[in-house]
């Protein structure tokens, strides 16, 4: 039998090309391509419409509740960051159901893409849409609510919020990875969208968990992320909040890594088990 | 059709090393001379209980041993179910085998994945596998990325691929506004955009209608005349026949027969083959030509308004009184042909023994 060695192995260069334009392949492809619902119309109700039904849900029920505006301002903004969630993790866990239901998955994965590159290419408009979403959130939390922004650090904030959506889109990827094994990933990805509600941040402090829950609240990138964007708000500089950023970042690589090991891990056995057209 | 499937070779657009062939008598050469290479392929496909217990074991394959060679045009026939698509899967690296050995390009399936998956091509029937709601050249550009082809190769290749496959002036819509016939002339070319040396075509004409199967067949000629090693699975025997230098028959997962379509012909040629076109033929008609002395098989297709049935027999045109005798009553023979054995004779004998 020859081995790979003898047939001709790619360069390293050549094979950092190839990932190249996998990746950028993936990434002006996973919006036309892959997201079932790609129009502007729907595009501009996502990124307008799903923050301010959110956003006002929560704090009316805190205006009802009494609770003192320092709590609904907490709530709004943990809210308008929390809102990026539906198109981070809920739109990237379906992009591998989506190539299952159509057929496309069998075709991608009898390529020889680089998958670290497709993995990730495809899921890198939903970056750029959630934050999207999280700005028109924070937008109406100054605009409606009355969220003062007067000692925010922009930068700082601009920062934070790009950083979250990466992070959140790493467990997005990570979910997204079940999909290639399991029927849909969606319901996982349901479930996820509530536990980040809970464990967050979002309506009250992690502090306010029971002991034992804190823990699993920071394993989540999306804590520090609305930890950070309050501090952001208040005027903490981009330089005072790099230990939060850090450990952010830190949480979503971890995140990231453990979502392609499960991808890879999933494209093995869905290889022994001859599950890739099973939708 | 807008041309032949040719286009400049030069410039391939991925990286790659020439197919080396070993010398014989090494002792890689038995697999590296071929394109394929398989022996005694196994796939065992198992459900497990809840406690992970084995709660129904199939075996899809069973010992399959054949090969392809270089700028070969081979088909793969058999019935639903015999391990046809199971085989491809395993050799396009989708599917893991239970057992045996198998080589593309003299590379194992097991663990050359990457290089193999440089250098085929595959191309599954039926109409789903394509990006629906992207047009075909935003389809045919995603796979060009997803192999590494170069943008420049990219963009000169993609239109010469629409070209051939008759898309050109349809390129830049929807591929959910498509015909099938239109689907599958797309697969064909996604599957050549990274210029493969081996190409899998697993039932590529199914559920066309002639014309379109007719110009599925006419890219595979030509993809034939350009060197390209081909791997085909059909249905259709009439196709294999057509098309195929060497044929492997597949029944309950192994190989059952293997050549030539006119040496496999040659397995069938003591018999001779009424061809009845009848009217108001019914299952009746059909068992009681079965009941017949001498008569080997009949294959009946009663579904349309007029009913084709072939009749298998030693005795030729002398049966044909006791074919006309049979008739019940409301039953009526339209046409009746004597003729040779053809393929699908031979493959219907090698299915049922």
């Amino acid at each position: 039998m020859k081995s790979t060695e003898e047939a001709g192995v790619l360069s390293a260069r050549s094979r950092l090309q190839m990932a190249y334009r996998v990746f950028k392949g993936a990434f002006f492809f996973g919006r036309k391509g892959l997201i079932i619902w790609d129009s502007w119309e729907m595009w501009i109700m996502q990124i307008f419409i799903t923050p301010i039904a959110q956003i006002g849900f929560f704090a009316f029920l805190s205006v009802y509740l009494k609770y003192p505006l320092s709590a609904t301002q907490f709530i709004v903004i943990g809210n308008a960051l929390q809102a990026m969630s539906f198109s981070a993790v809920f739109a990237v866990a379906n992009i591998t159901s989506q190539d299952k239901w159509q057929g496309t998955l069998p075709s991608t994965m009898v390529t020889p893409a680089n998958r670290v590159a497709l993995f990730i290419g495809r899921a890198w408009f939903q970056v750029l849409l959630s934050a999207l979403i999280a700005g028109a959130g924070l937008l109406y939390a100054a605009t409606i609510f009355g969220v003062s922004f007067a000692q925010a650090d922009f930068l700082a904030l601009v920062v934070v919020v790009m950083l979250t959506a990466i992070a959140m889109t790493t467990f997005g990827l990570l979910i997204s990875a079940v999909g290639l094994y399991m029927r849909t990933a969606l319901i996982v990805a349901n479930v996820f969208l509530f536990v980040t509600m809970l464990l967050c941040g979002i309506d009250f402090p992690v502090s306010q968990l029971p002991t034992w829950l804190q823990p699993v609240a920071w394993a989540i990138p999306l804590t520090y992320g609305t930890e950070a964007v309050r501090m952001a708000i208040a005027g903490d500089s981009l330089r005072s909040l790099l230990g939060i950023i850090g450990w952010e970042s830190l949480d979503a690589l971890l995140v990231m890594l453990s979502g392609f090991a499960l991808f890879t891990g999933f494209e093995s056995l869905s290889r022994r088990t001859g599950r890739f057209e099973e939708y | 059709m807008g041309g032949t499937l040719s286009y400049p070779h030069t410039d391939v657009g991925i990286p790659r090393e020439p197919y080396q062939v070993l010398v014989l008598g090494s002792p890689s050469a038995e697999s590296s001379e071929w394109a394929v290479s398989v022996k005694g392929l196994t796939r065992e496909y198992t459900t497990r209980n809840f406690f992970g217990g084995v709660a129904r074991s199939t075996w899809a394959l069973s010992g399959v041993d054949f090969q392809v060679a270089v700028g070969e045009l081979f088909g793969l026939i058999g019935p639903n179910g015999a391990g046809k698509t199971t085989t491809i899967k395993i050799l396009t690296t989708l599917l893991t085998p239970t057992g045996g050995d198998a080589t593309i390009l003299g590379l194992d399936v097991r663990k050359d994945l990457y290089e193999i998956r440089r250098r085929i091509g595959i191309v599954f029937g039926g109409e789903r596998g394509l990006y629906n709601r992207v047009s075909a050249v935003d389809n045919l550009r995603y796979f060009s990325d997803l192999y590494g082809v170069d943008s420049g190769v990219a963009k000169k290749r993609i239109p010469q691929l629409l070209e051939v496959v008759g898309l050109a002036d349809r390129a830049q819509e929807r591929v959910e506004k498509y015909s099938r016939g239109m689907k599958q002339r797309l697969h064909i070319a996604k599957a050549l955009v990274h210029d493969p040396e081996l190409i899998f075509l697993d039932e590529p004409t199914i559920g066309l209608d002639p014309a379109g199967a007719r110009d599925i067949r006419n890219m595979v000629r030509e993809l034939k005349a350009q060197g390209k090693t081909i791997l085909l699975t059909t249905h259709y025997m009439f196709e294999a026949e057509e098309l195929c230098q060497r044929v492997g028959v597949i029944s309950k997962g192994k190989i059952v027969a293997l050549d030539t379509p006119s040496d496999l012909k040659n397995m069938v040629r003591d018999i001779s083959v009424i061809d009845l076109r009848t009217y108001g033929a019914t299952m009746e008609y059909v068992e009681a030509l079965r009941a017949l002395p001498s008569v080997v098989r009949v294959v009946a297709d009663l579904d349309s308004e007029e009913q084709s049935i072939r009749v298998q027999t030693p005795m030729g045109a002398d049966l044909l009184p006791q074919v006309v005798a049979a008739l019940p009553e409301g039953t009526k023979i339209i046409d009746r042909t004597i003729k040779e054995p053809t393929l699908e004779d031979a493959y219907l004998r090698l299915v049922e023994e």
